[in-house]
Order: structure tokens, then C-alpha cells, then sequence
């Protein structure tokens, strides 16, 4: 069980905003320097304020950000695969191609890891489609005619296409309505139980992520402050910022 | 009720998808009184968006078609005006903000430049001090610097706050936010929650706030309009249809809220899946998922009923003492 997946050293994200040559630019310390361990089978929350960096981290695990400083080193090697990392991103729709349709996005993803025939991949399409709670027929629609739900579930969809090992889930549900949310989460947890994945969830939805998690990290103002297994971090949070976010939740 | 500020009355609303036009709205009564709060609830995919951007003229104008309908803005008619003096119209006093506010914002310019844009607007000079106050009841401290970042630049809850803050400059008479608070977290939703309550009571603003987050439902809205399958399934009081609705859909998205809150190892699902509007019949929309079906839910839509004051559309609703309160509370 204690396996390592992920090794998080002094990780650093620095952002320069500068509007134009003329104005004084500004240093932002996205992510200041975060240490953590991740083992094979966690599912592990990431919950802090608004701007703490917690998108930010996630996108330097998949290699979306190079880090200023520090290194990350998955499954004992340096750098992770694509393949084995997936996402599924807080705002999805700034990720897919507008006007391409989900068949289309879902079978790329699909040829790219697995040699299957074209009537295997329209099955795999359907069941993926079906195992998110859609309709086959959604296939032929194109990702700007989804409401932000569905959208939702077609990105879950194309993660879970290439089988990853490390799935990160920015905020997965937070744009769906509550029946839909029960039927994510309730498929989530079926597939870890069922396969060798490990999930990274930041989510601001507590109820979420006391359901979900057996580890919680806790970031504010691009630090961690608090990494604690679950019981520990609803029982008896350690920083104050912990205190009164567990304090609002219990409202 | 107090007069009605917006009344939107049989409203019908095909999109064009393949150059075919695919009815998704489907007759919908909408009102909203003066110094209001209402809230719309429903199912992801439902039509809430399409509804209210459609309404103020806010999409495409060749991707989508009005079948029917009225709407009455303080008395004026607005449908049979050309869409850009609707959105005139309504732009001026009615603010909106959208779904994902970071992508309505034109990427290339500052958030700075987006705040001078709403005076210019407005026809006032820029006023700093204002803006920074804005942004402070928001929950943004480093102003200097946000005020200099690009929209791609912004979190998910930066961006939804922004457009909060953006949407406040003109003091509009109507606010209509979908989705307002899904990326923020307990402590700033509950500093939202409190801003909108508190310019609904200072300035009488009359608000409609999508969500799928029921606390927000409960914190802020005085009435609440419950939409599936393109119409308007449940309508009444917010607490007392959070606490008994007569309708089957609205209970089962009551217990699913709950069940997300207490911590039982899986949580309560709806049986089956939303309805595509592909699949629109004459039919109750809810009726694949509903335990309480009969064969009559499959011959008709149910018209909207009346029922103590809240309203509904369903064949058979919990209407007798036995079922007075739900399951769960
Ligand atoms: N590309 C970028 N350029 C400049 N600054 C950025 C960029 N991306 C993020 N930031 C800034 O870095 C900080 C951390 O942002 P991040 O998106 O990681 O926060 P977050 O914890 O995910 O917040 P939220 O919960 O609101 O989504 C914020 O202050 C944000 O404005
Ligand atoms: N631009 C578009 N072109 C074609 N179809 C669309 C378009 N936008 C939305 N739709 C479809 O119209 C229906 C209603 O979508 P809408 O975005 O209004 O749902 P919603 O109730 O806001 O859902 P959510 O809670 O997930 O945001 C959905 O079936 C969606 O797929
Ligand atoms: S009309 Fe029938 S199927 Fe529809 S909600 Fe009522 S009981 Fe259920
Ligand atoms: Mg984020
Ligand atoms: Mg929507």
C-alpha cells in the first residue's frame, strides 16, 4: 500500500505579470515551496483558498507548468509519462478544441494507447460515454453545444480513455447538479476500487472531499500548511486557516 | 406579489445544431418581481443557461431561433425589437454574468481595462477608489497586482469574483448570475452569499442566480424555479419546497444534496440519466427516472398545477398528509 507514486521536492512557481513594456511588473508566488508524497492507491484532497495555487501545483505535476524551482519525480523516474498523469481541469472547455465532437476527441485519445479495431473503439466510445452518465447519441455533438455539466463528464470521459495511473481532478464536480455529482463520485470510487489508480482531487466542496479522500493537504497563500490524514484533519486541524474552514463547513 | 419587474411568458427556443433546429427550451414561464431573489435549480444540461442567454440576446444571434413567447420588461415588450435594442435595453440595467466569467472576458486586455471599459459605459470617469472597494468586498487583496493580469491569468475563483465585482460598477437593477459561486471555497462563498444579500437589501436589486449549490439556494432566495428537460418542473417558496416539495424530481434532488453531506459509503443516485433534448417526447421528461410513474407520465406533458401556493408539473405529486414531509427530514 505504501508505495511511492509521486515525490513532490521544494516545488516553486513563480508568475511575472507585466501588462506592457511601460508598467512596473509584479512577481506572484504562485506556488512557494511545496513538499509532498503521494502513494500508489491514495486518494488524496487538496483544499485552500481561493489563488492559494493549487491549480497551479496540479498543472506542474502534469507538466503543464514548468516549476521555477524543485522537481517531481513519479513512479521513481524523473520525468512523468503523459499517458500515465491525466487531468480533468476546473474549466474544461478551455482545453478541448470548440468545434471538434466528442467521438473525435474521445477516439484520438483512445487510438493513441491502444491498437483496436474501428468497431472497438465505437463500443469503447459508448461505454466510456455511458460510464459518465451520457448518451451514445451525444457522440456527434461538438464540445461548444454542451451545457457546462456535460462538459464536465466528456473530459472525465477522455481521462479515463487512455487508463491512466495518476488521475487529477480539479474541481470535477463543482459544475454539475447534485444527482449528476452523486453519479461522478459514486463512479469514481467504483473505479479506484476496481483499478490501480490514484487520484489527486482539489476541490473547495468539503462534503466532497470528506467522502472521497483518506489524505487531505491544506494550501494557503502557495504554501501547504497542513497535510494530515482525514480523521485527523476534520477532527483536529492544526492551522488556523484549517480551523475556520472546517468551522464555515460545519455552518 | 409585488409588481413584476421581468415576465417572461410561453417561451420557446430551438438551437441549431447540424443546421438543424432542436428544440431545447420548451415553454417557459418566468417571472421575477421588484427587489427579488430567485433562484433556478435543475438538471446539468436542463436549459438555465440557454434560457437566460437567449432572453437577453447574449448568444449567437444565428445559432439559435425563438419559437414563441413574450417577455415583458417593466411593461415593455422586448422580443419583437431587433436583438441589439433589446440588448440596449436590458444591457443597461440587467448585469450578467456567465457561467465560466473567465471566458467572456476578452483575453487580450487586463482586468484593469475591463473595469475602465464599465465606466466609459456608464459615461463616468474611472474611479479607482471604488473599484478597489469593489475588488475588497470581493475577497481580493493584492489588488495592484490582479488589476494588472490578463483573464487567462486569473484562478477559477479569482475569475468569479472579478466578474462579481465587474458586474457591481453600475449599480444595474437586476443581476443574473449562473453559477456564481462553483469555484470558491466555505469561507468566501459565505462573504458572497452576505455581498449579494446585502445590495439586494440596500439597493432593492432584484436578482436570478443559478446554482447547484443548495446553500446558496437557502441563504439567498426567497423563491425557487426547479427546471428539467427544458421546462419549468417545480416552482414555489424556497423553504417551503427545500423542506416538501410535492414534486418526485425535486425530492430526489433534495436527497441527493443531503446524501452528499452525510457519509454513507455510496451515494444516493436518481435511477438513469438526464434527458438529451435528442429525445424530447410528449411525455413527462422525468418519467425514465421516476419511482413514482405511471403509464399517464408517458401520454402527456403534465401541465403546470397549483397546489397551496407552489406550483408544479406532475401527474401524481406527494399531495396527501402521509406524504406532507420528505423521506429524509
Ligand atoms: N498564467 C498565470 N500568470 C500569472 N499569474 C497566474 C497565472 N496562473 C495563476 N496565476 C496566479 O497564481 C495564483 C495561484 O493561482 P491558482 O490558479 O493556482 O489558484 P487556485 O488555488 O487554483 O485558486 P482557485 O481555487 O480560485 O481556482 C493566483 O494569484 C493567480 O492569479
Ligand atoms: N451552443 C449550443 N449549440 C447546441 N446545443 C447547445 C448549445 N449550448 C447548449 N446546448 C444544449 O442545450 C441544452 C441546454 O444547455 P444549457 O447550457 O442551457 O444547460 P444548463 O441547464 O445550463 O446546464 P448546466 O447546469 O450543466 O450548465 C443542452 O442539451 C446542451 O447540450
Ligand atoms: S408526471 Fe409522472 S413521471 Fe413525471 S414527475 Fe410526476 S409522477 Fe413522475
Ligand atoms: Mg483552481
Ligand atoms: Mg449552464
Amino acid at each position: 500500500m505504501h508505495e511511492r507514486i509521486l515525490l513532490i521536492n521544494h516545488l516553486r512557481k513563480q508568475f511575472f505579470v507585466k501588462p506592457n513594456l511601460l508598467k512596473r511588473g509584479h512577481l506572484i508566488d504562485a506556488v512557494k515551496d511545496v513538499s509532498m508524497t503521494v502513494y500508489r492507491g491514495d486518494i488524496l484532497g487538496i483544499i485552500g483558498e481561493s489563488g492559494s495555487g493549487k491549480t497551479t501545483l496540479g498543472e506542474m505535476i502534469l507538466k503543464l507548468q514548468a516549476p521555477t524551482a524543485g522537481e517531481l519525480i513519479f513512479d521513481g523516474i524523473g520525468m512523468p509519462f503523459r499517458k500515465d498523469v491525466q487531468i480533468v481541469m476546473q474549466q474544461s472547455n478551455e482545453v478541448f478544441d470548440p468545434l471538434s465532437s466528442v467521438e473525435k476527441i474521445l477516439r484520438t485519445a483512445i487510438k493513441r494507447h491502444h491498437k483496436l479495431t474501428k468497431s472497438e473503439q465505437d463500443e469503447r466510445i459508448e461505454a466510456l460515454l455511458s460510464s459518465v452518465g451520457m448518451s451514445p447519441v451525444d457522440k456527434i455533438k461538438k464540445i461548444n453545444q454542451f451545457s457546462g455539466g456535460q462538459l464536465q463528464r466528456v473530459c472525465i470521459a477522455r481521462a479515463l480513455a487512455v487508463e491512466p495511473k495518476l488521475l487529477l481532478l480539479d474541481e470535477p464536480v463543482s459544475a454539475l447538479d447534485v444527482s449528476v455529482q452523486g453519479q461522478i463520485i459514486n463512479l469514481l470510487m467504483k473505479l479506484h476500487a476496481q483499478q490501480d489508480l490514484t487520484y489527486i482531487i482539489i476541490s473547495h466542496d468539503l462534503n466532497v472531499i470528506k467522502h472521497m479522500c483518506n489524505r487531505i493537504a491544506v494550501m494557503k497563500d502557495g504554501e501547504m500548511v497542513e497535510l494530515s490524514d482525514k480523521e485527523t484533519l476534520f477532527t483536529a486541524p492544526k492551522h488556523a486557516y484549517t480551523k475556520q474552514l472546517i468551522a464555515n463547513f460545519t455552518l | 406579489m409585488a409588481e413584476a419587474l421581468l415576465a417572461l411568458k410561453a417561451y420557446r427556443v430551438s438551437l441549431k445544431i447540424s443546421d438543424k433546429y432542436l428544440e431545447v427550451i420548451r415553454g417557459i414561464d418566468l417571472k421575477l418581481a421588484k427587489g427579488e431573489v430567485l433562484g433556478i435549480i435543475g438538471e446539468s444540461g436542463s436549459g438555465k443557461s440557454v434560457l437566460l442567454k437567449t432572453m437577453l440576446g447574449l448568444m449567437d444571434y444565428d445559432s439559435y431561433r425563438v419559437d414563441s413567447g413574450t417577455l415583458l420588461y417593466e411593461g415593455e415588450s422586448m422580443l419583437e425589437l431587433p436583438i441589439k435594442k433589446r440588448y440596449q435595453i436590458l444591457g443597461r440595467s440587467i448585469a450578467y454574468i456567465f457561467q465560466n466569467p473567465k471566458q467572456s472576458l476578452s483575453q487580450r486586455k487586463t482586468i484593469q481595462y475591463h473595469f475602465k471599459e464599465q465606466f466609459k459605459v456608464l459615461g463616468k470617469p474611472y474611479d479607482a477608489s471604488y473599484v478597489k472597494q469593489l475588488l475588497s468586498d470581493v475577497g481580493i487583496e493584492n489588488q495592484t497586482t490582479l488589476l494588472k493580469q490578463y483573464p487567462y491569468q486569473l484562478s477559477g475563483g479569482q475569475g468569479q469574483r472579478i466578474a462579481l465585482a465587474l458586474a457591481l460598477v453600475a449599480q444595474p437593477k437586476v443581476i443574473i448570475a449562473d453559477e456564481p459561486t462553483s469555484a470558491i471555497d466555505a469561507t468566501l462563498k459565505l462573504k458572497m452569499m452576505k455581498l449579494l444579500k446585502q445590495i439586494n437589501e440596500k439597493y432593492g436589486t432584484a436578482m436570478i442566480i443559478v446554482t447547484h449549490d443548495f446553500d446558496v439556494i437557502h441563504h439567498i432566495t426567497q423563491r425557487v424555479v426547479v427546471m428539467y428537460g427544458g421546462l419549468v418542473m417545480n416552482e414555489g417558496d424556497t423553504q417551503a419546497l427545500m423542506k416538501a416539495s410535492v414534486h418526485p424530481y425535486t425530492r430526489g434532488l433534495i436527497t441527493c444534496a443531503e446524501s452528499l453531506k452525510d457519509m454513507s459509503s455510496t451515494l444516493y443516485e436518481l435511477s438513469g440519466y438526464p434527458l438529451n433534448p435528442l429525445n424530447f417526447k410528449e411525455a413527462c421528461p422525468f418519467a425514465e427516472r421516476c419511482e413514482r410513474k405511471t403509464i399517464s407520465c408517458e401520454a402527456m406533458v403534465p401541465i403546470m398545477e397549483t397546489y397551496r401556493g407552489e406550483r408544479y408539473r406532475c401527474c401524481h405529486p406527494y399531495l396527501d398528509a402521509n406524504d406532507g414531509g420528505l423521506a429524509h427530514a
